[in-house]
């Protein structure tokens, strides 16, 4: 939405006016975001400075912003960043075509309801990362097993978000569809999909960051690359100011993702009365 | 002229918990001709809404039978187009998709359905906002596109669920004006579910007026008017007004009926 401003006398002036406003709001925006962020960082540091925290075990502050400068610097990670990234995603994927097509089965259909309920019932509360070695033994380390147990992680919360988003679609929208002629497959389609759409890109929201721990978690355990692996791979031998900085590039990596993902979000949808500033 | 909507000693009642059921409908029969204007109106819980809906398809009945054009109402059909008092579009398409929704399973090129809906649109007065999504249009403009997509299917019978009850007096006037002039144009048959006394007296040749708890038929109104008179004429004329009184007094005893049994 565009808000109305009040048009200054002389045009020129009130446009730039109005660009110093924009950008003074995003500056104001940005260090709303870095304040807390700025303030931690201190409190770190300060620790590491009185020597309450062993450096041994807890590097300073600084010593991790040193040690991001060197991965990045040198860019391997980036490698195995890029590995992770495509396993978490991979597996996202399959979830969501999966996870969306039986979620919306279970509520059109009661025996797949009956069927399926009790046992993503049960699923949802799995820990997921308990599988990781099983699934290693069966599908061998590599790829398949890191992007199988994702799969199974992003499958069960995007399949409850579906049912339940299908399930309270209004009924007088399906029978308005219905009286104009629309067969029950394409009311399926084109009212109970997109009046569930809200609730299942929620569902695929907290999906995705269930990948990326569940990745890691499964690079940790068995992997030749990733970012999982590297980190402990830098665990392994003490040397925690890596350690973090990997697992501070990995954070950085999540969040674009995860506004990357709000983006799509608020753009598929743009027509839905409470999609307002997404956060 | 044949019975566009033939209903026959109708009976419907709804489980409620404990095992018990709550009857909806008693005996109800009702025959409307094709092309006429009936308005059915009662107190909440007269099961008028239960009623249309049943014409539409949507719910089953117990006993009796329901047909339409001489055919048994098993379903929803493109026979019957129904507007919703909560508009119901589809919130992900816009005006213009939203007139086109039932065309799109017609024999139509793409650009005939597209002709069809925008002619629907400009006759409702909503020519400019094709492009805009139901979120940034006022309840009488959603109104407009709700009848604007169920008349570009072109369905014989339009049902009517207190189509205008979520607008303020002054949008739903303007908004009975143009039913009446759709009717008046298109000779379609209209079944109203209404609360509203004056708008059922102004719009319908009909009334039903039914009685609450169980649901049934009271009595049945027939309203005479002469209608081609600007509306300031026909509202403050003797003949409405006479009708009017009679109805609402009907109703109104029907309320207090109600309101008793309930405590």
């Amino acid at each position: 939405m565009t808000s109305m401003t009040t048009v200054a006398p002389g045009k020129s002036s009130s446009l730039s006016a109005k660009g110093g406003r924009r950008a003074g709001r995003l500056v104001i925006g940005v260090l709303k975001y870095v304040a807390p962020l700025a303030i931690l960082a201190l409190l770190w540091q300060s620790l590491s400075w009185l020597g309450v925290l062993n450096p041994k075990t807890v590097p300073s502050f600084f010593s991790v912003v040193a040690a991001v400068v060197d991965l990045v610097a040198e860019g391997e990670i980036f490698r195995h960043l890029i590995v992770t990234i495509y396993r978490a995603e991979l597996g996202l994927a399959l979830g969501v075509v999966l996870g969306v097509g039986l979620g919306l089965a279970m509520a059109r259909l009661r025996s797949v309801y009956h069927v399926s309920y009790p046992l993503v019932a049960l699923t949802y509360t799995l820990p997921k990362t308990a599988l990781i070695p099983i699934v290693f033994l069966w599908l061998g380390v590599g790829d398949a097993s890191s992007v199988f147990v994702v799969f199974i992680g992003a499958f069960v919360p995007i399949v409850i978000t579906t049912f339940h988003g299908a399930e309270s679609v209004q009924e007088n929208l399906v029978w308005s569809a219905r009286s104009m002629g629309a067969s029950s497959q394409r009311v399926l389609w084109t009212v109970i999909f997109p009046a569930a759409l809200p609730q299942i890109l929620n569902g695929v929201r907290i999906a995705q960051a269930f990948s990326i721990v569940i990745v890691i978690s499964a690079e940790m355990v068995a992997s030749y690359v990733g970012v999982g692996r590297f980190i402990f791979v830098f665990g392994e031998a003490g040397n925690y100011d890596y350690m973090f900085a990997a697992i501070s590039i990995v954070i950085a990596a999540a969040f674009v993702l995860d506004r990357l993902f709000l983006l799509l979000k608020g753009r598929l949808l743009r027509w839905a009365e409470t999609e307002g500033a997404s956060r | 002229m044949s019975a566009a909507i033939e209903i026959n000693n109708v009976e419907k009642a709804f489980p409620v918990k404990d095992g018990n059921s709550v009857v909806a409908l008693h005996d109800v029969s009702l025959s409307v001709p094709a092309g006429e204007f009936v308005s059915i109106i009662g107190p909440s819980g007269c099961g008028k809404s239960t009623l249309l809906y049943i014409i539409a398809g949507f719910s089953s009945f117990d006993s009796g039978s329901v047909s339409v054009n001489g055919k048994p109402v098993t379903g929803p059909g493109t026979d019957r187009g129904i507007v919703f008092q909560e508009y119901a579009l589809f919130p992900w398409l816009t005006v213009l998709g939203n007139a086109m929704y039932g065309l799109r399973h017609r024999d139509l090129s793409k650009q005939e359905q597209r002709e069809i809906a925008q002619q629907h649109i400009k006759d409702i007065g909503l020519e400019g906002f094709e492009h805009r999504y139901p979120k940034e249009l006022s309840g009488g403009m959603k109104q407009r596109v709700a009848i604007a997509r169920t008349l570009a299917c072109d369905p014989d019978i339009l049902l009517l669920d207190e189509p205008f009850g979520a607008l303020d007096s002054q949008t739903r006037e303007v908004m009975q004006d143009q039913l009446l002039r759709i009717w008046q144009e298109t000779g379609k048959t209209v079944v109203m579910v209404t609360h509203d006394v004056g708008e059922a007296v102004f719009c319908s040749q009909r009334l039903v007026v039914m009685h609450a708890r169980p649901g049934r038929v009271k009595s049945e109104v027939r309203v005479d008017i002469d209608r081609d008179r600007p509306r300031e004429q026909v509202m403050v004329s003797e003949e409405f007004n006479e009708i009017r009184n009679d109805v609402w007094l009907s109703v109104r005893e029907e309320v207090a009926l109600t309101a008793r049994t309930r405590r």
